[in-house]
C-alpha cells in the first residue's frame, strides 16, 4: 500500500513540474474585443506592448486607454484631450527618485511668484516660500547673464562685471535717472560733464582748479552739477585724503591774492619773470626771491624791526640803521657750542662745571670765592704771595727744599733815647746826637748806636746803654741767664769829639743782663779817657 | 733835688746832654757828696725836674 503511495505521489509530481515547464497558453479570439463588467487578474495583466510611442486603431475611442512602450520602459496612458502620454519618467523600471504621490506632486507645484521689497518669494500650496534676493550690487539672482553682457535696452547693457554700459554716442550719451531726477552724460572740452537735463548752462566767472594726470594743476571749464550752490571754498582735487582749503582766497592773472577779510584789504603771492614776490595791499614788496637771494624788504620809514615769536615769547630785534653785514650770517651755533668751541670742551655740561673743570676747582661755590679760596693765606701749594705780614721775610729754614716760610725781618733806625750811664768824673755834655740802627734777618739780630756829644767828658772807664726801645729781646745762652752775666761781645770805640781822633784806650764790653737780672744793657770799659763820641756794635740772637 | 752836672742854663734844648749824678746810696747830704766837694765848678745840686733823656754818671 505505501508503495502505491508512493508512486501516486511521484506521479503528481512530474505532472506538476511538466506543467511549469509549458509556455502560457491564450485562448486566442478573433473579435474587436470583450467587453465585461469586471476583470480581476489573478496572475498577471498583460498591457498592449509597443516599442516607442504607442498607437491605438479605430481612434474614434472615447475610453482611455494603457499601453507600454517595452523599448523605451515607459507607461502611456491615452485620453481624448492629450492622447498618447508617459505616466511615468523616463529610464523606466521605477528607479527614478521621484517617489512622491501624485497628489504630492502636485501640491509641490510654484503657484505664483511674488516679489516684497528686494525678495522673491514662490507661494506653493498657499504658503510663500523665499527664492532669492533681488537688489542692486547683491544680485544673489542670476536672471541677467553672467557672461558677455545683457542687454537691457538697445542701448544699455549690463555686462557681466556689473557694470552699465551705455551704448549711445560719445557726446551725448543716453539719460539715466537718480531717485527719479534725470541725469546724462555729455563730453564737452575733453571731459564727461555729469549734467541733470533740467540743468542751468554754468555761467560763473570763477571755475575749479584740478589735479591733471600730469599732476599739475588746470583750471577745470565747469562746475560739477548737481547739489545745491558751488563750493567755493575749496578746491577740487582728485585723490586727495584732505580738503585743500585756503580760505577765502582769489586767483587772478599771475597772482594769487589772499584776502584779509577784517581790513577787506588784499595782499598777493606771485612769480613774474623769474622772481618771486610777496606783497601787501599797497603792493609794497615784503619778500622777494631774485637771481637766489632772498631780500627782505621792511618798513623804510623807520628803522627796521625783526620780531620772532615762540610759542611764550614775542620779541622785538631792532635792526642797525644802516648797510652792513650780520655777524651771525653763518654762525648757526649755539653760544654753548662756541664757548665749548672756545675752551676746547668737550663735554656739554654747564658753564660752572665747565669753569670748574678749567680751576681744577671741585667746589662749586661763586668764580669770586674759588678765586678768593686760590688765594687764601693757608694756599701755600700753587704760587708765592707779594703780600708778607709785618717784618717777615720769606725763607727756607730747613735743610731741604721746601716752600718758604715767613721769617722775621726788620731794618730799623732813629733817635736813640735809651738810658746812657757813664761811669768817671765827668760825662760828656752838649749838644747830642745819638742814632741807633737795628737790622733783624731771621733770629740774628745786630744793633748799632752811635753817642756824639758836643763836648768831650773827662776821666771815664765805662758806659753802659739800654737796648733801644722794640729791640728785640735777646736769647740767653745757657748759664748766662743770672744778674750781670755776659751774654754777646760788643765791639765799641771812642773818639774824641774836639778832633774826631780815635781814643787808643783799649775798650771790652757785653751786651749783658743788667745788675738786677730784669733787663738787658750794653756795658763797655775802657781805660780812663775823655771821650765825646762813642760808636757800639752788638750782634745777638733773638728767639 | 738831685745833683746835675752843670750845664749852660740858656741851653736847656733836650738834644743837650743833662748828667745826673747817681746818688742811690748816698745816704749823707747831698752837699757832701764827693762830686759837689771835688768839683764844685762841675756839679751843682738842684731841684729841677729830672728830664726823660737825661744821663747818668757813676761819679768816682
Amino acid at each position: 500500500m505505501a508503495k502505491y503511495k508512493y508512486i501516486l505521489t511521484l506521479i503528481i509530481t512530474l505532472c506538476a513540474v511538466t506543467t511549469f515547464a509549458q509556455p502560457a497558453q491564450y485562448t486566442p479570439m478573433t473579435a474587436a474585443g470583450y467587453q465585461m463588467k469586471r476583470l480581476k487578474v489573478d496572475s498577471t495583466l498583460h498591457l498592449p506592448s509597443f516599442c516607442g510611442v504607442p498607437t491605438i486603431r479605430g481612434s474614434v475611442a472615447k475610453e482611455g486607454a494603457l499601453a507600454i512602450d517595452t523599448c523605451g520602459g515607459l507607461l502611456y496612458m491615452w485620453t481624448r484631450t492629450a492622447g498618447w502620454d508617459t505616466v511615468n519618467t523616463s529610464g523606466g523600471g521605477g528607479s527614478s527618485t521621484d517617489t512622491t504621490s501624485l497628489s504630492n506632486r502636485i501640491n509641490l507645484k510654484i503657484d505664483s511668484l511674488k516679489r516684497s521689497n528686494d525678495s522673491v518669494y514662490a507661494w506653493i500650496n498657499g504658503t510663500r516660500v523665499f527664492q532669492f534676493t533681488d537688489s542692486v550690487g547683491s544680485g544673489g539672482g542670476d536672471f541677467w547673464k553672467t557672461s558677455d553682457f545683457t542687454s537691457l535696452t538697445n542701448n544699455v547693457q549690463i555686462r557681466s562685471d556689473n557694470s552699465i554700459q551705455f551704448a549711445g554716442i560719445d557726446d551725448e550719451l543716453k539719460t539715466f535717472a537718480i531717485n527719479a531726477v534725470d541725469y546724462n552724460f555729455s563730453l564737452q572740452g575733453g571731459a564727461y560733464k555729469i549734467e541733470g537735463l533740467n540743468s542751468q548752462i554754468d555761467t560763473s566767472f570763477y571755475k575749479p582748479l584740478v589735479i591733471g594726470t600730469d599732476n599739475n594743476i588746470q583750471r577745470f571749464p565747469y562746475w560739477v552739477g548737481g547739489g545745491g550752490a558751488n563750493d567755493t571754498t575749496k578746491v577740487p582735487y582728485t585723490g586727495a585724503t584732505k580738503d585743500v582749503n585756503i580760505g577765502t582766497h582769489d586767483l587772478f592773472t599771475n597772482k594769487v591774492y589772499l584776502y584779509d577779510e577784517p581790513n577787506d584789504n588784499y595782499g598777493s603771492i606771485h612769480y613774474t619773470d623769474g622772481d618771486f614776490h610777496v606783497e601787501d595791499a599797497d603792493n609794497h614788496k615784503l619778500l622777494v626771491i631774485e637771481d637766489g637771494f632772498m631780500q627782505l624788504h621792511l618798513n623804510d620809514t623807520i628803522q627796521s624791526n625783526i620780531f620772532t615769536t615762540s610759542l611764550t615769547q614775542t620779541r622785538n630785534h631792532t635792526l642797525p640803521n644802516a648797510s652792513g653785514t650780520f655777524a651771525l650770517t653763518s654762525d648757526t651755533i649755539s653760544l654753548s657750542n662756541r664757548i665749548n668751541t672756545k675752551l676746547n670742551a668737550t663735554d656739554t655740561a654747564s658753564l660752572s662745571n665747565r669753569i670748574n673743570s678749567k680751576l681744577s676747582s671741585s667746589d662749586t661755590a661763586s668764580l669770586s670765592n674759588r678765586i678768593n679760596g686760590k688765594l687764601t693765606i693757608g694756599d701755600t701749594t700753587v704760587f708765592q704771595r707779594k703780600s708778607l705780614s709785618a717784618n717777615t721775610i720769606m725763607a727756607n729754614n730747613t735743610s731741604a727744599t721746601a716752600n718758604a716760610t715767613a721769617q722775621q725781618f726788620r731794618d730799623t733806625s732813629g733817635v736813640y733815647s735809651g738810658t746812657i750811664t757813664w761811669t768817671g768824673t765827668t760825662a760828656p755834655s752838649g749838644a747830642t746826637t745819638h742814632t741807633y740802627r737795628l737790622t733783624q734777618v731771621g733770629k740774628c739780630v745786630t744793633l748799632h748806636i752811635a753817642l756824639v756829644y758836643a763836648s768831650n767828658g773827662a776821666a771815664l772807664t765805662a758806659v753802659t746803654l739800654t737796648l733801644p726801645s722794640g729791640a728785640p729781646t735777646p736769647v740767653q745762652p745757657t748759664g748766662l741767664t743770672s744778674a750781670s752775666s755776659n751774654m754777646y761781645p760788643v765791639n765799641g770805640q771812642l773818639a774824641s769829639s774836639a778832633n774826631n781822633s780815635i781814643l787808643s784806650a783799649a775798650s771790652r764790653g757785653f751786651l749783658r743782663n743788667n745788675a738786677v737780672g730784669n733787663a738787658f744793657d750794653i756795658l763797655l770799659n775802657f781805660g780812663s779817657i775823655a771821650p765825646g763820641q762813642l760808636g757800639v756794635t752788638v750782634q745777638y740772637w733773638t728767639n | 733835688m738831685h745833683i746835675r752836672q752843670k750845664i749852660d742854663v740858656t741851653n736847656k734844648a733836650s738834644e743837650i746832654a743833662y748828667t745826673v749824678v747817681i746818688t742811690t746810696d748816698w745816704t749823707l747830704p747831698l752837699n757832701e757828696h764827693p762830686s759837689i766837694l771835688e768839683h764844685p765848678d762841675l756839679f751843682e745840686i738842684t731841684e729841677d725836674e729830672i728830664p726823660d733823656n737825661a744821663q747818668f754818671l757813676k761819679y768816682n
